[in-house]
């Protein structure tokens, strides 16, 4: 098992409201799973907290990653140990150049080889992504559009070549041609053993990077898990009857 | 003389803030005598008409920058300092009697006239830079203060028609003292782009009052880097005194441990199509303070000026205190003129983003606070050159680097 998460519960630390409700879910490797919810189920949520975002408190359950519980380990040891997540929105860093973050994590990471070789790899991977190389230099996602945030997000993702990326709507605001570029980017540096967690409202970007699980989200917990074919019910059918069908 | 804060707007005059004088030792007539007997005759006579201001008035009992704790150490007659590049450039010991008439002509109230005239009384540094117009584009000239002896430093700038000077003036001060007056009269089509580096002792009181008088379709670009000092006080005075002059004022600062930086930046618009801009970034810790003072007057007759001024500050320590005093004053209807100021601490979600990047909260802290003032190091390699700026990225990274340990 690469990550389970089990009986996971958690509320903002701020207000005090709980936000996960007993999640359950077991990712093993090279697995692909899709998280698929109404908008506000708090799929994100579950990411961040996954990821140790310090806006949510653990009340409850554990997340096992390699068999070891991360719940008390910060963004930055989860990180280091082999999680990754991409955000829905990616924040602007004025001041701090892409290739230089990149750089900086390839350290923090201890995956930093040869500075040429390395230069090398990060234009190669921006090529294969689709994000023209200038916006390589530039400060982080400040200037970029919405799809160039996104493409900025799958290098970062394929030059850290994590054990196990959450990607938060990587395909959100992506037009067809460049949700299928994506696709087929994400699917090229997917190595073999590594496993990601899909979050997405849509069915399309499962077309092409098909999951081995889909499970439906809401109201902080996970509802109902099956294969491929779920995703193709909401699709066609929405999420009323499937949520219907549990809470009946 | 050119008075820092103006205090009356047509029919409305401001009470004049009352400055409380203290006395405290400081230097006198024997430090005067000595400085005499290395000065020429004009320069002797710009010592003591400012001797006789100086000892008319006593310190001001600032609230802010308090000088309470100021003690003068025994002045030297001359400085560590190290003057390179330029044309032509002489002591101010040896003015000539046009010059005394530019200095006069350039008068101006600083910080407070009390430290302007201490600093021509009691100068134990200083030059006269003079760029004529057969000069074009002179070599950039580069001022290092060093040394532990307290730094009193008088400069004379005069850049004649059409030419383009390059300054930097850079303070590495070991003293607990360091003051500098510095004037500058840019005439018609020229252009003055000035880098002030200030990395004095941890301890030093700094002074900087400057002034500059632009001419017609003359072109100011100066940028004020101050990143250490106990009590820092630097004054910046643009007269845009001809039509389509430009000054623009860049400043950046960093407070630490009990700092305390009191900067002052003003334009004053007096001739036509005349633009002006005051950008301010800082980053405080510990339990510094600043004061950030921006003040933009437009006279009467100033048509079509353009002036603004913009200041953020950081604050990374919750007992930091960070304020901005705007103050515009306009005379004239055909002009724009704005101002804006943020006080804010580090957005903990881009901390969080480039945690999940691998970095710890602290080198993720660190990027975004160097990352804040990459574009204005950017600008002053663009204008300064790469080859002069005296390491200004390496010392503000080095100085940036030391937060972490303290907050």
């Amino acid at each position: 098992m690469l990550l389970v998460v089990s009986r996971l519960r958690a509320q903002n630390r701020d207000s005090g409201q709980e936000i996960l409700n007993g999640v359950d879910l077991t990712v093993r490797k090279g697995e692909i799973h899709a998280i698929m919810g109404p908008n506000g189920s708090g799929k994100s949520t579950l990411a961040n907290v996954i990821m140790g975002n310090p806006k949510y408190r653990v009340t409850d359950g554990d997340v096992l990653f390699e068999r070891e519980s991360i719940i008390n380990l910060t963004t930055d040891q989860r990180v280091k140990r082999g999680l990754f997540m991409t955000f829905q929105h990616p924040f602007e860093i004025t001041g701090v150049r892409l290739r230089s973050l990149i750089m900086a994590s390839l350290d923090a990471v201890g995956r930093r080889s040869g500075v040429s070789n390395i230069i090398k790899k990060i234009d190669e991977i921006a090529d294969h992504s689709g994000l023209e190389r200038r916006f390589l230099d530039r400060y982080v996602n400040v200037g970029f559009s919405g799809g160039e945030k996104k493409r900025s997000e799958v290098v970062q993702f394929g030059l850290l070549r994590p054990k196990l990326a959450i990607l938060d709507e990587i395909d959100s605001g992506l037009d067809v041609d460049s949700l299928r570029k994506i696709a087929d980017v994400l699917k090229l540096l997917k190595e073999e053993e590594m496993s990601l967690i899909l979050i997405t409202h849509y069915q399309r970007l499962l077309d092409y990077l098909v999951p081995d699980y889909v499970h439906v989200y809401d109201n902080g917990r996970v509802i109902r898990t099956g294969g491929p074919e779920l995703a193709m019910v909401v699709e066609k059918e929405g999420y009323s009857p499937v949520l219907e069908n549990v809470r009946g | 003389m050119e008075k820092t804060l103006s205090l009356s707007h047509g029919e409305f005059r401001l009470v004049e803030p009352h400055v409380s004088r203290m006395s405290m030792p400081s230097y006198g007539e024997k430090e005067l005598e000595q400085m005499l007997q290395i000065s020429g005759k004009d320069a002797g006579e710009l010592r003591a008409s400012s001797y006789l201001e100086y000892v008319g008035r006593g310190f001001p009992k600032w609230k802010r920058a308090s000088l309470e704790s100021m003690e003068l150490p025994p002045l030297d007659t001359k400085a560590s300092v190290k003057t390179e590049g330029g044309i032509h450039f002489r002591s101010m010991n040896s003015i000539t009697g046009e010059d005394l008439s530019i200095i006069n002509r350039l008068s101006f109230e600083g910080s407070d006239r009390k430290f302007v005239s201490m600093g021509d009384a009691f100068f134990n540094s200083g030059s006269v830079i003079d760029v004529k117009r057969v000069d074009r584009t002179a070599a950039p000239v580069v001022i290092t203060v060093e040394g532990d002896t307290p730094t009193i430093m008088s400069n004379l700038f005069v850049l004649d028609k059409q030419v383009e000077l390059t300054v930097v003036i850079r303070n590495k001060t070991g003293s607990v003292f360091s003051l500098m007056n510095n004037r500058f009269f840019v005439d018609e089509g020229s252009s003055l782009n000035l880098l002030f580096i200030n990395e004095a002792d941890a301890d030093a009181f700094v002074l900087n009052n400057s002034y500059y008088l632009l001419s017609s379709n003359a072109q100011l670009n100066m940028f004020d880097v101050n990143l250490s000092g106990k009590v820092v006080v630097p004054s910046h005075v643009s007269r845009l005194n001809g039509d389509s002059a430009v000054s623009n004022n860049w400043a950046l600062y960093s407070a630490t441990g009990s700092s305390v930086f009191d900067l002052s930046y003003k334009l004053r618009h007096s001739a036509r199509n005349t633009k002006g801009a005051i950008d301010g970034i800082g980053v405080l810790g510990g339990t510094a303070r600043s004061v950030f003072r921006g003040t933009i007057d437009i006279d009467k007759g100033a048509k079509d000026s353009r002036s603004s001024e913009h200041s953020d500050a950081l604050l990374l320590s919750e007992k930091a205190v960070s304020d901005a005093i705007p103050s515009l004053s306009v005379k004239e209807n055909d002009v724009e003129a704005s101002h804006a100021a943020t006080v804010g601490s580090i957005d903990q979600d881009a901390v969080y983003y480039l945690q999940n990047r691998g970095l710890t909260q602290d080198e993720a802290e660190r990027l975004i606070v160097s990352g804040k003032f990459d574009p204005l190091i950017e600008r002053i390699k663009e204008v300064i050159g790469g080859e002069i700026d005296g390491g200004v990225r390496v010392a503000i990274i080095k100085r940036l680097g030391s937060f972490s340990c303290e907050n």
